[in-house]
């Protein structure tokens, strides 16, 4: 596969191949970073597809300073920020969150692993959303402590202890959970 | 309860894709807006070429510089008279083209003695030496000729 700075130079010359390959490259990073952030395909779909065609717009000015994933998966959470933001301000948009079946399982993984995977990112939710922005770029979309550092201009010092933040608090969520599913187990047997 | 790693590897298995129709309709705005834009992009790189290159901007601005100095030069460039009245090549301004012409016209219309009665019309009831010179001298004088040996002559 083509490295990212020779699909950027042949894109940068309008090669439209040059631009299918890098969204397919990137396609499904950007799309889990922009649903576990917004949790709806539409708004999903929307963030993406901004995100892409501002990309390739841009081509007269790219100034990528990270590497091209940090690039487009900083402009996806960036964007899904902004349309939380409109999203919040509408007050009678109905906001159609997906169901917990809608998330993208591998078939071949143990029914005990899709009900934590589940848990997990009902518990996402509840973070603050400069921890969730944090670990689903780091988690989710495999960016280095040092690269989401420089696309969101802040010391890695701050995005080490916003995910050590996240950390604790899904575990202290999850664990509140299992201790309400134990008791709730004890009652149904006593 | 959940460790760090466990969580870390569950939410890593969490991903989600977007259906063909999606992709193609993200990727047919994407590809259209990537046209518009190189071609933008063609537009602005010679204006941007000439301004970003060295040799090209000290170019532009030389070839600027000629054109400025022919334009005057052209401007400001006398009238030339291949043939004055008596024959010989002058170089003169445009007021002594004005006056030269004047002196022909009255020449076809009278021929020396015309120019005379012209010239003498034009200084009567002067005190100006040019009252005094002939027509023969007054035209030596106008193209530079034999200037002081007709005077002399007077």
């Amino acid at each position: 596969m083509l490295q990212d700075k020779e699909l950027l130079k042949q894109m940068v010359r309008g090669d439209k191949q040059a631009l299918r390959l890098i969204y397919e490259k990137y396609k499904e990073d950007l799309f889990t970073v922009a649903m576990s952030l917004l949790r709806n395909v539409d708004l999903a779909e929307d963030c993406v597809s901004d995100v892409f065609v501002r990309f390739a717009g841009s081509v007269n000015n790219l100034r990528i300073h990270s590497n091209l994933k940090g690039y487009l998966v900083s402009s996806a959470a960036n964007r899904a920020k902004d349309i939380l933001k409109k999203v919040g301000n509408r007050k009678n948009l109905d906001v159609e969150t997906i169901g917990d079946s809608e998330i993208f399982i591998d078939p071949t993984i143990k029914v005990d692993e899709v009900e934590e995977k589940r848990q997990i990112f009902a518990a996402l939710k509840k973070l603050p959303y400069d921890q969730q922005e944090v670990f689903i770029m780091h988690i989710q979309a495999d960016l280095k402590f040092r690269e989401i550092a420089k696309v969101k201009k802040v010391s890695i010092k701050t995005i080490q202890s916003r995910y050590r933040y996240a950390i604790e608090k899904l575990r202290a969520i999850l664990k509140k959970e299992d201790d309400y599913e134990v008791r709730e187990q004890n009652r149904k047997i006593s | 309860m959940k460790s760090a790693n466990k969580i870390e590897k569950l939410a890593k298995g969490i991903r989600f894709k977007s259906d063909e129709l999606i992709d193609e309709r993200i990727l047919n705005a994407a590809e259209s807006t990537l046209q518009e834009s190189f071609e933008t992009k063609s537009k602005l790189s010679k204006v941007k070429f000439v301004m970003v290159s060295r040799i090209t901007k000290f170019g532009a601005a030389a070839v600027i510089v000629i054109s400025i100095s022919l334009l005057l030069s052209v401007v400001n460039r006398p009238i030339k008279n291949t043939e004055s009245i008596i024959g010989t090549a002058v170089v003169m301004s445009g007021l002594d083209y004005i006056k030269v012409g004047a002196l022909n016209r009255a020449y076809k219309e009278g021929g020396l003695e015309g120019i005379e009665e012209n010239y003498r019309k034009a200084f009567q009831g002067s005190d100006s030496r040019s009252e005094l010179l002939t027509t023969k001298q007054l035209l030596a004088e106008f193209n530079g000729n034999g200037k002081n040996s007709e005077r002399e002559n007077l």
